[in-house]
């Protein structure tokens, strides 16, 4: 407000007060930050006054043809008044303003509905001048139009309380205020950074020796909501602060922020007000609740990131210190602190540990966890040293058990590249049983044991990559996997490439656990040029063959009737209609069936061609079978719904 | 008479691989593509309601924005700048999948572009979108 | 005068070659593709949302029969 009086003051400072005519042109007023153009004053003869003004400007806001209408006008040497005044902006809002001359008081009072008054008094007769304001029941939308029109306006709410201005010839001297918020709402034109129905209080004061201020103030947040992209806050929120500004750097000595159900948060800063950064920042919380500091203050931030779709629980300190435009230290200790992912990714639970963080140091984090889960396979207690210096984090070697099994890790190293956080490690995997693990995963059960050597394993910010050859055994066989690389792992559409090479599976073992109808021998598995998005096969060159080696080799039934059920319903019934259908099983000499998956068609062939068609088993033994296919190009997706089919059929078999 | 041979060479190039590719066919039926229209399908009926009031518009470059939040409760604001973000995640991961199944990963760009003029072309009556700088309702 | 005469060729096939890469991306297809796939995330044309799901669950019952 005080600008504001202070250009009317001057206005009728400058007028001739010998004025006797109807009409009076003042022309132009200048001073800094104040302009006004074309001034006259219209003096009818009934005792009121009319002022316009063409143009005026003060502090940058601009307002045109403005007119101020007083109902009664006084004007003598000794003093200027003028009752029930009006402006045209606001013809809601009369006021009464008053001036005296020989005393220097000035006297503004605004008034409207039943106790809505805002009451300016000023005192100019000293040296020391002031200025007191006074709030009843103020709306706080007439604020607006003295705000930059780009910020957040206030646009409902009732303010009370007091502002007090003092100052002398050199300008302000202190400021001290106490403003009690109610239902306030503002907003900008965009509604990104708005509020509704706060309630609050704020109190200050700041008091000027030569060119420094020395301020201290407190802000209680009781009720209301506020959203500041990306930030949602409800209120239960309380500030207290002191520190100096000397005109460039304002320095936060000392602050203390409350949340409610969170914890206390004390720090220091040194804030650059010409450059608008932040310079220098200390701060300390003790036990504070991870959960509503992480959704509240954290998560916001980090929609786009693995922790996007997080949550976080237990409870931790926190020891910040910023200096130089950089993070120089980060001391986090946590209490039974679990972090989940939203999307059932990865899990970490019980975990607690420091993490003294230095940018420029050597230090040692220990932090241990009770269990967790990566991609639903679970992982048990482990303890974990982890290396820091800066950016990048190593350890030596850590051991994490892998549902009944291990992961000895070796070399693990994690660094903050160009293209974002790195890491590599190899290791080595102890028999992870693979019931366990496949009930773990909801897979079909499957027998055996997992267990082999992981060679370099990298991710460069972009794409996973295993190095070398990564090897298992499962179903009494081998399995080697090479090139395998996963590009972007935790995005919409993950792609995994790779080869696969399996010798010698059981295949007694494995038609058990896919419900598959049994069969005996053994098969060598190879999948080249394997391209997968979203895990779904885009293409590949795949082949089933039975092992070189002499095994006993038998076929039941069941398994000739799926393995002809995949080409279609027609060679099923063929069989079941002829007098095969009255024996268990058979032998057979070989099998293979190959696919070559490009477009969503896969180009079958078998083990060898015979009559216009393939043969996919081939006859042997007594009795003997032998199962032909004839199509060779089918539909990828038909092909599964028909696997499908023959799997659900027999599952459901063996339910009964 | 050799710069002329010249540029028919050069002439003949260019009309032997428009002649090539013109009929060239863009392949979507890929499960990353399928994975995306579906995520992007399930997401846009939470979405639909504010662009329907305007609170959020089409971008110029294929992807969404707020536009005017003020209709939108406080408390609903942060979910709803989560499902931008997740959406335009997914239309960035769109663009980049077509170009990559259909082997020229360089096309991203294009591919986006085309799909811009789309979303604004196709958007419903009541919508708004970006044009020339500005917010324009269809 | 004679090494002129052979440079203008190879930059004519050389610009044309630029060029081609332009020419080469199939923006009609692009443009149908995208409309396709904007009917379906914005469910432009009602009920052709799901082909091919129904008649495999009949499918499905006949044979569990």
């Amino acid at each position: 407000m005080y600008p504001r009086i202070f250009t009317l003051l001057l206005l009728f400072a400058a007028m001739p007060l010998q004025a006797a005519q109807l009409t009076l042109s003042v022309g132009d007023i200048s001073a800094p930050s104040f302009a006004a153009r074309g001034v006259t004053l219209s003096l009818p003869l009934d005792g009121s006054a009319e002022l316009r003004l063409d143009e005026l400007s003060v502090a940058g806001r601009h307002w045109r043809k403005v007119r101020v209408h007083c109902a009664g006008f006084v004007l003598s040497t000794a003093r200027l008044e003028c009752r029930q005044a009006k402006l045209n902006a606001a013809p809601d809002l009369p006021f009464d303003f008053s001036y005296d001359f020989g005393t220097q008081r000035l006297a503004l009072e605004l008034s409207a509905g039943k106790d809505e008054r805002w009451r300016v008094d000023g005192d100019f007769h000293d040296a020391g001048w002031r200025v007191n304001v006074q709030l009843r029941n103020a709306q706080a939308r007439r604020l607006a139009t003295l705000l930059p029109p780009e910020q957040p306006l206030p646009t409902q709410g009732l303010l009370n309380g007091m502002l007090q201005i003092r100052g002398d010839q050199d300008g302000l001297r202190r400021v001290q205020g106490a403003v009690q918020a109610a239902e306030l709402a503002f907003s900008d034109a965009a509604g990104l950074h708005a509020a509704d129905k706060l309630a609050g209080s704020v109190q200050f004061d700041a008091v000027r020796s030569r060119s420094r201020w020395d301020w201290h103030g407190a802000l209680d947040w009781q009720r209301g909501e506020l959203f500041w992209q990306p930030l949602y806050l409800k209120g239960a929120h309380s500030l207290t602060a002191a520190g100096s500004w000397d005109g460039g750097q304002l320095q936060v000595a000392q602050a203390e922020l409350n949340r409610l159900g969170v914890g206390r948060v004390e720090l220091s800063a040194l804030w650059d007000t010409a450059k608008n950064s932040l310079l220098a920042c200390d701060l300390h919380g003790s036990d504070l609740q991870l959960a509503p500091l992480f959704a509240d203050y954290l998560k916001p931030f980090l929609v786009d990131s693995v922790l996007g779709a997080a949550t976080l629980s237990g409870r931790g300190d926190a020891d910040w210190q910023y200096r130089d435009g950089t993070t120089q230290a980060l001391n986090l200790t946590l209490r039974d602190a679990s972090l989940e992912d939203g999307q059932r990714r990865f899990a970490l639970r019980g975990v607690n540990g420091t993490i003294p963080w230095r940018a420029a140091a050597a230090t040692q984090a220990a932090v241990s966890f009770d269990s967790g889960a990566l991609w639903g396979v679970p992982l048990g207690s482990s303890q974990l040293q982890l290396a820091m210096h800066g950016l990048e984090f190593s350890t030596p070697t850590a051991t994490l058990p892998v549902v009944d099994g291990s992961l000895t890790v070796h070399d693990f190293s994690l660094q903050r590249g160009d293209g974002g956080w790195r890491w590599n490690f190899s290791g080595q995997l102890a028999p992870v049983s693979m019931p366990a693990l496949s009930r773990a995963l909801g897979w079909p059960e499957m027998s055996g044991a997992l267990s082999g050597t992981i060679p370099q394993v990298s991710y460069d910010g972009r794409e996973m990559r295993v190095g070398g050859a990564l090897l298992f055994r499962v179903f009494d066989g081998t399995v080697v996997m090479t090139k395998l690389a996963l590009a972007d792992p935790f995005g919409p559409t993950p792609l995994l490439t790779g080869n696969l090479d399996m010798r010698e599976l059981d295949l007694g073992q494995l038609t058990r656990t896919f419900a598959f109808g049994s069969m005996e021998g053994r098969i060598d598995v190879s999948v080249q040029d394997m391209a997968l998005v979203n895990w779904q096969p885009v293409q590949f060159e795949a082949k089933v063959a039975s092992s070189p080696g002499s095994y006993r080799k038998r076929i039941s039934q069941k398994a000739v009737q799926n393995i002809s059920a995949l080409g279609g319903a027609g060679a099923a019934a063929a069989i079941q209609r002829s007098y095969l259908s009255f024996l268990q099983d058979f032998g057979y000499n070989r099998i293979g069936l190959s696919c070559v998956l490009r477009n969503g068609v896969c180009a079958m062939d078998g083990v060898s061609r015979k009559n216009g068609g393939y043969v996919i088993v081939e006859g042997g033994g007594i009795p003997a079978i032998t199962v032909m296919g004839y199509n060779r190009a089918v539909g990828w997706n038909e092909l599964l719904e028909r696997l499908k089919r023959v799997l659900q059929d027999n599952t459901q078999v063996v339910i009964q | 008479m050799k710069r002329w041979i010249g540029m028919l060479l050069g002439v003949l190039a260019l009309s032997f691989s428009a002649a090539t590719f013109a009929a060239a066919d863009i392949e979507i039926n890929t499960p990353g593509v399928t994975a995306l229209k579906q995520s992007l399908r399930a997401r846009f009926q939470d979405l639909r309601p504010y662009m329907d009031s305007g609170a959020v518009g089409l971008t110029a470059d294929g992807l969404l924005t707020v536009r005017d939040a003020s209709s939108v409760p406080l408390a609903a604001r942060q979910a709803l700048n989560g499902l931008i973000a997740a959406q335009n995640g997914d239309r960035n991961a769109l663009y980049k999948e077509i170009a990559r199944a259909n082997g020229h990963p360089e096309w991203e760009g294009e591919i986006r572009s085309i799909f811009a003029q789309r979303w604004i072309q196709r958007a419903r009556p009541g919508w708004w979108v970006q044009s020339g700088g500005g917010w324009v309702q269809k | 005068m004679n090494k002129t005469w052979l440079v203008l060729p190879l930059a004519g096939a050389l610009l044309s070659a630029c060029v081609t890469i332009n020419i080469y991306f199939p923006a009609a297809a692009a443009e149908k593709a995208a409309d396709k796939i904007i009917d379906e995330v914005w469910q432009s044309q009602q009920g052709a949302a799901k082909p091919g799901d129904k008649p495999a669950a009949d499918a499905q019952k006949e044979e569990t029969k």
